[in-house]
């Protein structure tokens, strides 16, 4: 089992006021599971990663209590998806009425990802499972404290700690050829936060500080067996092995954070917004790396036996965020809406990295020497966006709303060479605007139980900074939802966003279709149902540049998902039956069928008593690479006791 | 790790001693008091939500003083707000937690859609923190229900297994970005609240802050693609930006020593790993 610290975390938290006090209600899903995985364990893990052993799917407990019978006024907890689960989540809610409010958040996130056909094929066609993988943790925890909930003026303090360690393993590129490295990272995030929120009379509002720091230590070797590397032919007559390598990089940032918001109600009729957020990031890395082998490089037109690198990284990236928003009601049934947000990015960077290679022999043969290099980096950017709006909804009676809005968002982007040569150095520099009108309008409809929304967007932009940007979009969506007869609900939803870009060259073109529909049965005692189905289309087209020969293909996305659920409930006695099955048929550039079921039942075997059977079944199917494909099945049995 | 969790913890402690010598207020459970002797069933129902008198909620603060309706108990007789109306009566005291989430950015309210239609505020099943109707993601999803479709693709953020729920990324009360998307203390985007590995600043960094974000390349609520990516074929998804350049767009056309018709090109993060941006190399393979 993966996370047992935090199930014992959530359950010695849950044991405090149990001990101290009566229970109030609580409810505990508890029980263990089992799995049967054949095929792709890896496809399995990357896509579901449940695990088998101890199951927490579901904890609550809640205390509340007149004030003054004791510390808390109230207590909850609520936890799910500890142990044989890829994500838990632990909150605690404690309230002392008019004193203090104390909320918890605590999350286990597992990350696996090791998928054959990613970044497969390699170098030679041929798939190598496992070359890229991850299997890391995250946890995180944010706590805040706020004090006299119910004054006009609440201080606050919170704390906030992310942190994400684990193996994972990488490619590297060295000399002419690929290798395989074990990573480890340990990496932690920490957050300070004190401040205050206020409501009093007309104006409300919060300031909050708060200090950030990240600390990251990455330690990579060569991966066992990956000494020959992906290339299994000589280059210019040398095998490119290598014998050892290692690297580390310490990271280190720290970020003070100021956020501050005020509303003030100026009129009855009239809400003046303004919020500002600032950032400064200041950070630095030191990192180290030396590997030995048998290597090419085109680069330098030599061989060489290996590299003694060492660099220092500084960087710092002040941010800000300004906005200034009016909210008007001139009239009962008219609201107007302005607003005005300003961005602004910078960032400076300085590297100063110093490479040895060792043992450099000329393509010629002969002069053996050892060669260095010294990489001085400058790098700067500066982005700054401004953005105006307006909306005015109008009611056109209890039910009705039809609103419509202009957005206009002007992007200035200066870039000074060196940044972002991903590729080819050089010719990267440069400033950047764009300006994207948005016009918008919509209405929204509610009766009760019923409602339907509709909304049609139109952006045009005078030009892109990267290719894939838009120069038109439209996009229109809809929804209904409401019962068409007493006991049977339907739900629909559907999307169609079209983007497109013909400048020359690029010819960029995207069309995305969704559509939702669900029925169901509700208010049936002891019975529910529900069928959905769902679609996803999507058509994009792109012309690239091959780098071989200069010429242009098409770059052609294609994704055609049917979705299809069925789900029944029934409920006789003091048994509950429960059955799904779901499917997802994807076709286009990446083909695959996933289907699940799952069938479960519960009985009541006393007054708080439940004792719960489940059996889930998830299959996974790509018909251009049967490797990935995997059989899951999971039988649980689990004990449901709530007072 | 431990010592600043516990200087935190201090902290915190200590505030919550502070606290009482500057703490006030008035007691509800007399006012509630009438009306619970009729309605004892909801004073059962109203255990383990704050809407109580000991948190300073009377009856009244919802339903009016209904003096009428003690003298003749029917139904029109008391105040049972719903949609704009129940807005107002929740406002009357959740106002102030708006600085906190909201930020005047109501969406939801904008397109009728109010607090009575995902919150109960009588609690009947306990496991609705807080007060929600049903579990988070299947409230989201009975309106939003195209996210639903798109959650059983099989890359995906697993919802529904207790870790992550739509309210991790965005705030249903409006946020500050995009969608109603939660933001990072810094402004930042919501993916950055957990994903700080790749916050950055980086020396040489790539599209995220500077032309675009992570949804440029990745899609959030799932996708038929490895890495919840955009394109099924990395080299796909990289060389739609770089590769050519007219009217001045930003990126580079790769080099021509990268023959694509070589299965070992064909893949850009096999050496362009640190694709999310590096302190040591510009371009970005380590």
């Amino acid at each position: 089992m993966r996370k047992p610290d935090a199930l014992a975390f959530s359950l010695a938290l849950l044991a405090l006021p149990l001990a101290a006090q009566p229970v109030q209600r609580h409810q505990v899903e508890l029980g263990v599971q089992s799995q049967d995985i054949s095929g792709s364990t890896d496809v399995y893990r990357s896509q579901i990663n449940e695990d088998e052993g101890l199951l927490l799917r579901g904890l609550t407990y809640t205390l509340n209590r007149p004030e003054g019978d004791g510390f808390l006024t109230r207590f909850h907890v609520d936890a799910a998806g500890f142990a044989a689960s890829p994500n838990g989540r632990l909150r605690v809610a404690a309230d002392r009425a008019r004193v203090f409010s104390f909320r918890l958040d605590y999350k286990e996130l597992s990350h696996f990802n090791a998928l054959p056909g990613y970044p497969d094929p390699g170098v030679d066609g041929e798939i190598i499972p496992g070359r890229r993988a991850v299997d890391r943790t995250r946890r995180f925890l944010d706590m805040e404290l706020e004090l006299m909930p119910q004054h006009w003026l609440r201080p606050l303090i919170g704390f906030r700690w992310n942190d994400y360690s684990g193996p994972a393993r990488t490619t590297y590129h060295a000399g002419e050829d690929e290798f395989a490295l074990d990573a480890d990272l340990d990496e932690t995030e920490t957050e300070f936060r004190a401040g205050f929120s206020f409501s009093r009379g007309a104006f409300q509002g919060e300031l909050i500080q708060g200090w950030r720091a990240l600390e990251s230590d990455e330690r990579l070797t060569l991966a066992p067996g990956a000494e020959s590397g992906a290339l299994e032919r000589p280059v210019l007559g040398v095998d490119n092995t290598l014998e050892s390598l290692e690297r580390t990089v310490d990271a280190e940032l720290d970020a003070p954070v100021t956020s501050a918001f005020v509303r003030a109600q100026a009129h009855p009729r009239l809400a003046i917004l303004g919020s500002y957020i600032y950032a400064d990031q200041d950070g630095e890395s030191v990192s180290s790396e030396r590997f030995l082998g048998s290597l090419t490089s085109f680069q330098l037109r030599r061989f060489f036996g290996g590299v003694d690198e060492s660099a220092r990284a500084e960087v710092e990236s002040p941010s800000w965020r300004g906005e200034l928003r009016a909210e008007a009601r001139p009239v009962d049934r008219l609201q107007a809406k302005l607003g005005y947000v300003a961005r602004h990015r910078e960032l400076d960077g300085r590297a100063l990295t110093d490479l040895l290679y060792l043992d450099t022999i000329a393509f010629g043969g002969g002069e053996p020497r050892d060669l260095s290099a010294l990489l001085n980096a400058e790098t700067h950017m500066e982005r700054d966006e401004d953005q105006f709006e307006a909306t005015l909804h109008c009611d056109l009676g209890p039910r009705l709303r039809a609103w419509t809005g202009w957005t206009r968002l002007s992007q200035d982007i200066e870039v000074d060479a060196d940044l972002a040569q991903i590729v080819t150095p050089g010719g990267q520099e440069g400033v950047f605007e764009r300006e994207i009108d948005r016009v918008s309008a919509g209405v929204d409809y509610r009766a009760g139980r019923n409602g339907f929304s509709a909304s049609w967007q139109s952006d045009d932009a005078d030009r892109a900074v990267v290719r894939t940007d838009y120069l038109d979009r439209r996009r229109v969506s809809m929804q209904a939802h409401g019962l068409v007869r007493e006991n049977l609900r339907l739900a629909g939803r559907c999307l169609w966003t079209k983007s497109d870009n013909d400048t020359p060259q690029i010819v960029y073109e995207s069309d995305q279709r969704q559509l939702a529909l669900d029925f169901e049965i509700v208010g049936v005692k002891n019975f529910d149902m529900r069928l959905s189905y769902g679609v996803y289309e999507i058509d994009s087209e792109a012309l690239y540049l091959q780098p071989q020969n200069f010429q242009f293909a098409q770059s052609i996305h294609k994704e055609t998902g049917d979705e299809f659920e069925l789900s029944l409930g029934l409920e006789v006695g003091r048994c509950r039956v429960e059955g799904e099955y779901a499917s997802y048929d994807n076709q286009g550039a990446l083909s695959f069928k996933l289907d699940r079921w799952k069938m479960g039942a519960s009985v009541r075997i006393a007054a708080q008593l439940d004792a719960i059977v489940e059996a889930r079944v998830q299959q996974y199917e790509e018909p251009g690479l049967p490797v990935a494909d995997y059989d899951a099945e999971h039988y649980a049995f689990l004990l449901r006791w709530r007072r | 790790m431990i010592s600043t969790l516990k200087g935190a913890i201090g902290a915190m402690v200590l505030a919550a001693v502070l606290a009482p010598l500057l703490a006030g207020g008035e007691d509800a459970a007399a006012k509630s008091e009438a009306c619970l002797d009729c309605h004892d069933e909801v004073n059962e129902v109203l255990t383990g939500t704050i809407h109580t008198p000991a948190f300073g909620v009377s009856c009244q603060s919802c339903h009016g003083e209904g003096l009428a309706h003690i003298d003749d108990p029917l139904p029109e007789n008391i105040v049972l707000a719903a949609g704009e109306q129940a807005l107002d009566a929740c406002l009357s005291c959740h106002s102030g937690d708006m600085p906190r989430s909201g930020h005047g950015q109501d969406v939801h309210a904008a397109a009728k859609v109010y607090c009575g239609d995902c919150h109960q505020s009588h609690e009947r099943e306990a496991a609705s923190f807080p007060l929600l109707k049903t579990p988070q993601t299947d409230l989201c999803v009975s309106c939003h229900n195209d996210l639903r479709a798109m959650a059983r693709k099989p890359f995906t953020h697993k919802l529904g297994h207790g870790g992550m729920e739509c309210a991790s990324c965005h705030d249903p009360h409006g946020g500050r970005g995009k969608d109603s998307l939660k933001t990072v203390l810094g402004g930042g985007s919501a993916c950055l609240e957990c994903h700080a590995e790749l916050k950055g600043p980086f020396v040489f960094e790539h599209v995220t802050g500077i032309a675009g974000d992570c949804l440029s390349c990745h899609e959030p609520h799932g996708s038929a693609n490895p890495r919840q990516l955009k394109r099924a074929n990395v080299r796909q998804l990289c060389l739609e930006c770089h590769s050519i350049l007219p009217g001045g767009t930003f990126g580079s056309q790769p080099p021509a020593t990268h023959d694509l018709r070589s299965p070992r090109y064909r893949d850009c993060a096999a050496c362009h790993t640190a694709v999310h941006g590096s302190s040591r190399s510009p371009a970005l393979l380590k």
